[in-house]
């Protein structure tokens, strides 16, 4: 069939509809513009419009979660899409104010410099210890003009100290991508990934790791995450698998081959390093888990994170590894596989959208009547735990590497 | 640019509900058939009923056109509002208003996706039988908009056979609703006429759906073959068993191609030029026999293999690959159409042929799934739309693939609806004649045009007159005596009718002596179709048979017989009666059964409009959106609309076995929970009857006695009669005593011995009425000793002894008929649906539209 059609590189919309069915912002506003196929038509107008209007909202309010090019039967390519709508907004409408300068001072000097992360995550640590966040907390002080950023409070657990764990090995089988803020925010998941790649044929670190870039992405600065890519490919240089626990770091880092792809000098390289990007599940051997029998499990819901199930496919692994296990019983919540509104830091820009998902989340994870949400993402865990705190809700959250680290045999 | 709002639009819908910038209006341009584009002026969010009636009196006074839309997936540009104005997005009118799980049956609004509802159902063991492959995103409105079909509407039927319901807003911006989930409730189909009106009639508000219940067991069959013709060989094989598959789809090559890069392999062999996917559903016994014939069969046919989907989750997979193939298909081509003509299934192999050929004599690229089973095909025809050159190919080949449709005897579209795209090829396959109905129904709901514009009719139909108005002719003609005519052939019937003036015409079918006695009015003109008799065509490869009107109905049968073939519907006294009298009164009594009466099997007629002009509707293909539904609303009108001269009918093959499961009971009241019990629960018999055992002479002359009327394969008896006992005996229910009987002849003879009104009375009850079993129940024990309640089609008998307890029955909730199921009293107490005066000012619409100056059959039913 030589005539077999110019090949499968057409990728264009059809506009059939089908990716409207697992849109979470198109099933809470029903409108063609809160959906992905109205979004495709809107990111056309804008590469080829001259000014953005107000139009762009419809834009900002993507959460990104990607499930809609996990279904597009015509192989649409929307992340890539909105990446680059993601810039050419920026571009045309620069963040003022407080905020603005806020998130260019954390987009540049703090999630690219992980020495600075650590000391602003020591210092944060200090202030939630000595009661000040709780204090802006009562005093309500994001209800003033320009520190509307403060909501973000609501969004911080408890801050631990990065704690011991097996050290890393010079000679290792994996490297350890740590990510930023996972250390800092869940300090036991990180401190689980270590013992479990330990046992896994050991890990060694990056010194030169930097943030994975998904931020500055989401955020429209490409050139910003491409830097970021590179000095991460640099940084993590060898054979070596590079494993980590955050979905969203995973996924953009399988993405750094795309990112570069027109950059000549990189190109080759970062498909390299992108084709040694794992997520720790798909490096996990159940073999290193105990089966010990249990009468008493206790029942748990698996959360897709969007980065994981919708970018890097990776939904059916994780759960088979936790079903071998006899302490702790699945349940399955209707949409596990939707988004949780996190979105990165697109919850900040979007409460009111983010709290309707989350929300109808939550209810359904009651009706599962699971006592334990499990979901590898540190974003997702952010938001599960702060809307179970804030709905007083007892199950408790945790990452699959926390769970698995419990269990070695 | 922003259009402006006008101020009594913004008091009707707040600002979020309205959408008026430009930006977001070219978001509603085109539905998923990108071909034609047109913006709306407003695009405009109704949550309620009343804030839809509103608008449409707003748009009336101001002149602006409506345009319904629900997903904007439909396949026929019909959703775009081609004269601009305002677009109606239903997409936020979502409630379930109701749900009875027990009776079947739901009420919900239009913007409900399909696909939300069925996962509504499932823990309910239910499921809404349409299932568009579309079906995850697409609304229920659009679906009825459509009368959308889908793979398993092979077996259960369209949309239109699973909404006995409808609320809409007419033109005037008046709410009407009606409709009632027993069968057969109305003598006029109107939710078979709106469904698949597209948005031209009316506004769809709430529909009355039909729910099934989901097959005990189901098993995926799967089988390449490495040619077209093959694979179509397999079909004809399959279906001419008799026995129907839930599903019969097939695929091509680059069909299979695409479905296989966007989702998990299958794995097919190399030489695949075309793959089967057979799906059989049912009792678990009937699914393993079929099972290893269909096997048998596919193979035979010489499929390279046939594989069985492992588990439910391959089964999810084979499906969402076969569903997802329009939008796979973006992967092959720029720009893509996708056709939808519906042949008669004995065609479907010239069909593929012609239809592949024509496209690719014009340089294009198609690829295609089929409805095989249905004889639906589906070629996506890949072009681009930057290439004039490559658009009037397109235009050409589109043009030649609906005369192909046609020369095999088939339609232009079998369920994504004219739209748009489509409408100025409606000649070729109806003439202006055929089309004369359906304009004068549209002008006599929508005279002004307001409802979605410039759909289904071809631009000249724009330019025909209006049919004049006439006054209602109240009085009879000159001579109190009425001229009895027999017209020797259809244009003889034309020409009395047109030379008939302004008289009242009464048509009558073989059995004139009774007609004439119990006429209702007075009346100026008979005409008989008797002289018009003969089968005029048999397909025994398509289950169809056409004959001309008169033609009485036991010849149709006997003649049918000699091929295996039957009419599946119950027609216990024929032998006066002629086949069009048997249709026009949509027989199915008394055991009637859900998709299998008159109604529900014809396919396509001739008749003369009261004028003397001669149309024909319908086609040889069993699914058909090529204009209104004119069968499902001619079968059960009485005469009132036209005059049939010719009827094509879907024939079914006599099943191995018939008979009656005839359950005792000692008492009444436990005898008709338990055929409420059963009507609610099952579907796969004919009843339940509830009677006295009087009749019979029994020695318990008080007692009860249920019939049900079984059906079906070889062996499957037993296993039927075993699931009713069953069903009933975990609801506390069992009979006294149970048997088959081989012959329906008691009942029939009961039946026909049954005294006729004035000794005797008949009730409608609404099966919706909550309070109705209570009421049934508390009035079981006045009713005497000869009375017959039939379950399916919510109607009691009795004799005019009981007049007391009929009354009480009547004011509950139901509707006191005469014989010829003219409504002489309705319920006042209960919420009857009916009642509404614009309903009934609606349903008059509708029949004026086809006989503008009323004086078809007088004081049949509804207008006398
Ligand atoms: C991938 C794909 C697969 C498909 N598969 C099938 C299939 O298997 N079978 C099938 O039959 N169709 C199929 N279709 C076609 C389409 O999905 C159906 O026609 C569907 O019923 C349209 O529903 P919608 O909500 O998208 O309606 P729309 O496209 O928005 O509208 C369709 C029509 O309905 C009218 N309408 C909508 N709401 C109302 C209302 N409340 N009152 C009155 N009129 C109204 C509109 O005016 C328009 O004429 C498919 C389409 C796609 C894209
Ligand atoms: S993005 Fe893909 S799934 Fe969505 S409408 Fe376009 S082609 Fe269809
Ligand atoms: S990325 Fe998520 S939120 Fe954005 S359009 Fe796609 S499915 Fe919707």
């Amino acid at each position: 069939m030589a005539d077999f059609h110019r090949g499968f590189d057409l990728l264009e919309c059809v506009s059939c509809g089908l990716c409207l069915e697992v849109c979470p912002t198109y099933d809470i506003l029903r409108d063609e513009g809160s959906g992905p196929r109205g979004r495709i038509l809107l990111m056309g107008r804008l590469a080829s419009a001259g000014s953005p209007g107000e139009w762009t909202h419809h834009l900002d309010e993507c959460v990104g979660c990607l499930a809609c090019e996990a279904r597009c039967p015509a192989g649409v390519p929307y992340s890539g899409m909105l990446d680059h709508a993601h810039e050419s907004l920026r571009a045309r409408r620069p963040e003022r104010g407080l905020a603005g300068r806020m998130e260019r001072w954390a987009l540049d000097e703090m999630l690219s410099d992980k020495n600075r992360l650590d000391r602003l995550f020591r210092n944060l640590r200090y202030m939630q210890r000595l009661g000040i966040f709780a204090l802006a907390k009562m005093l309500r002080l994001h209800r003033l003009p320009g520190l509307d950023f403060l909501r973000g409070l609501r969004w911080m657990p408890r801050l631990n100290a990065p704690r011991k764990a097996p050290t890393a090995r010079p000679k290792a089988a994996y490297y350890y991508f740590r990510g930023c803020v996972g250390p800092h925010l869940f300090a036991g998941e990180d401190q689980a990934a270590r013992r479990l790649l330990d046992r896994l044929g050991g890990y060694r670190e990056a010194k030169e790791e930097t943030c994975c870039g998904a931020i500055h992405r989401h955020r429209g600065d490409l050139e910003g995450s491409r830097e970021l890519a590179k000095r991460n490919i640099e940084a993590f240089a060898g054979e070596e698998e590079v494993v980590t626990t955050s979905a969203g770091c995973g996924a953009a880092m399988k993405e750094y081959g795309n990112w570069l792809a027109d950059d000549p000098a990189w190109a080759e390289r970062a498909r390299e390093f992108s084709q040694r990007v794992r997520d720790l599940s798909e490096v996990m051997d159940a073999k290193i888990l105990s089966t010990r029998p249990c009468s008493d499990p206790m029942l748990y819901s698996y959360e897709d994170a969007c980065h994981a199930v919708h970018a890097q496919g990776i939904s059916e692994r994780p759960r088979e590894i936790l079903d071998g296990l006899a302490t702790i019983q699945r349940v399955e919540m209707p949409h596990a596989d939707r988004c949780c509104g996190a979105g990165g830091t697109w919850f900040l820009d979007q409460p009111e959208l983010s709290e309707t998902m989350i929300r109808s989340k939550v209810e359904e994870l009651v009706a599962s009547g699971a006592e334990m949400l499990v979901v590898a993402n540190p974003g997702c865990r952010m938001q599960w735990e702060r809307v179970l705190r804030e709905a007083g809700v007892s199950a408790k959250v945790a990452h699959p590497a926390e769970i698995w680290a419990e269990h070695l045999d | 640019m922003t259009k402006r709002v006008p101020r009594q639009l913004r008091d009707i819908l707040p600002p979020e509900d309205i959408l008026s910038s430009e930006e977001d209006r070219a978001l509603y341009e085109h539905d998923s058939q990108k071909i034609y584009r047109r913006l709306p002026d407003l695009v405009l969010f109704p949550r309620k009923s009343e804030q839809v009636a509103a608008l449409i009196a707003l748009a009336r006074e101001m002149s602006i056109p409506i345009t319904p839309r629900g997903a904007g997936t439909g396949l026929s540009a019909g959703a775009v509002p081609m004269e601009g104005g305002w677009l109606l997005s239903f997409t936020r009118m979502r409630e379930v208003l109701s749900l009875d799980p027990r009776e079947r049956i739901a009420w919900v609004e239009p913007g409900l996706v399909n696909r939300e509802l069925q996962e509504l159902l499932a823990p309910h063991g239910l499921c809404f039988a349409p299932d568009p492959s579309s079906q995850t995103v697409a609304t229920l409105g659009g679906n009825v908009a459509e009368n959308a079909g889908g793979p398993h509407c092979l077996k259960i039927g369209v949309t239109s056979q699973h909404v006995f319901g409808l609320e809409l807003v007419d033109d005037r911006g008046e709410i009407h609703r009606f409709g009632d989930p027993s069968l057969g409730a109305d003598p006029l189909d109107l939710p078979g006429l709106i469904t698949g009106s597209e948005g031209t009639l009316a506004v769809v508000t709430a529909m009355g759906l039909r729910l099934s219940p989901l097959p005990e067991r189901v098993a995926t069959l799967l089988a390449p073959f490495d040619s077209l013709e093959s694979a179509s060989r397999a079909v004809s094989l399959i279906l001419a068993r008799g026995q129907l598959p839930a599903a019969l789809e097939m695929m091509d090559r680059d069909a299979i191609r695409t479905v296989e890069v966007s989702g998990k392999k299958t794995g097919y062999p190399d030489e695949t030029e075309a793959a089967l996917i057979v799906e059989l559903d049912g009792l678990p016994e009937e699914v393993e026999e079929e099972r290893a014939e269909a096997s048998k069969l596919l193979e035979q046919a010489g499929a390279l293999w046939v594989r069985e989907a492992r588990d439910e989750a391959h089964r999810q997979h084979l499906w969402r690959g076969r569903k997802s193939h329009f939008g796979a298909t973006g992967r092959l081509y720029r720009d893509l159409l996708v056709q939808d003509i519906c042949v008669p299934v004995s065609r479907l192999a010239e069909a593929v042929e012609r239809v592949n050929a024509c496209v690719r004599a014009e340089g294009l690229h198609v690829s295609s799934v089929y409805h095989a089973g249905d004889g639906n095909l589906h070629p996506n025809i890949g072009y681009d739309r930057g290439d004039p050159t490559q658009l009037a190919s397109l235009h050409r080949a589109c043009e030649g693939i609906m005369k192909i449709a046609v020369d095999l005897g088939g339609t232009l579209s079998g369920e994504h609806g004219i739209g748009a795209e489509k409408s100025d090829y409606m000649p070729i396959a109806l003439s202006a004649a055929d089309r004369a109905p359906m304009l004068r129904i549209k002008r006599a709901l929508d005279p002004e045009g307001l409802f979605n514009p410039r759909k289904i009719f071809p631009r000249e139909d724009e330019q025909t007159s209006s049919p004049s108005r006439l006054t209602v002719v109240s009085s009879p003609g000159k001579s109190s005596e009425p001229v009895f005519l027999r017209p020797e052939d259809a244009e003889d019937l034309a020409a009395s009718l047109r030379e008939s003036g302004s008289e009242l015409v009464f048509a009558t079918g073989a059995r004139v002596a009774e007609e004439i006695a119990t006429l209702p009015g007075p009346v100026g003109r008979i005409l008989s179709t008797a002289s018009l008799t003969g089968i005029r065509d048999f397909s025994l490869a398509d289950f169809q048979l056409e004959a001309e009107a008169g033609t009485p109905f036991n010849a149709v049968r006997d003649f049918l017989r000699e091929s295996g073939q039957e009419l599946d519907f119950d027609v216990p006294f024929s032998e006066q009666r002629s086949l069009a009298g048997v249709v026009s009164a949509d027989e199915a009594w008394p055991f009637r059964r859900l998709n299998r009466s008159a109604r529900d099997r014809l396919l396509a007629f001739d008749a003369v409009l009261p004028d003397g002009l001669r149309f024909r509707a319908g086609a040889g293909s069993v699914k058909n959106v090529t204009g209104y539904d004119l069968p499902r609303l001619m079968a059960g009108s009485r005469g009132s609309l036209a005059v049939f001269t010719g009827l094509r009918l879907r024939t079914r093959p006599i099943p191995a076995f018939r008979k009656l499961l005839v359950l005792d009971y000692s008492e009444r009241e436990t005898a008709l929970r338990a055929g409420l019990e059963l009507a609610a629960r099952h579907d796969f018999f004919g009843g339940p009857l509830l009677l006295p055992r009087s009749f019979t002479l029994d020695d318990h002359p008080e007692r009860p006695r249920l019939f049900l009327e079984i059906s079906g394969r070889e062996n499957l008896a037993p296993v039927m009669r075993e699931k009713i006992l069953a069903s009933l005996g975990s609801a506390g229910l069992s009979p006294v005593e149970v048997w088959e009987e081989d012959n329906r002849g008691t009942i029939y003879s009961i039946l026909r011995d049954f005294p006729q009104p004035p000794r005797s009375g008949e009730i409608r009850f609404l099966r919706e009425y909550r309070g109705m079993g209570a009421a049934l129940i508390a009035a079981l024990p006045y009713l005497g000793s000869r009375w017959i309640l039939d379950l399916a089609s919510s109607r009691l008998r009795a004799e005019e002894q009981v007049a007391e307890p009929m009354q009480m029955l009547g004011n509950l909730g139901g509707a006191l008929l005469d014989r010829r199921a003219k409504i002489v009293k309705r319920g006042v107490e209960a919420p009857s649906l009916y009642d509404t005066v614009p309903s009934r000012a609606f349903l008059e619409r509708v029949v004026r539209g086809m006989d503008p100056s009323g004086r078809m059959a007088p004081g049949r039913w509804l207008l006398g």
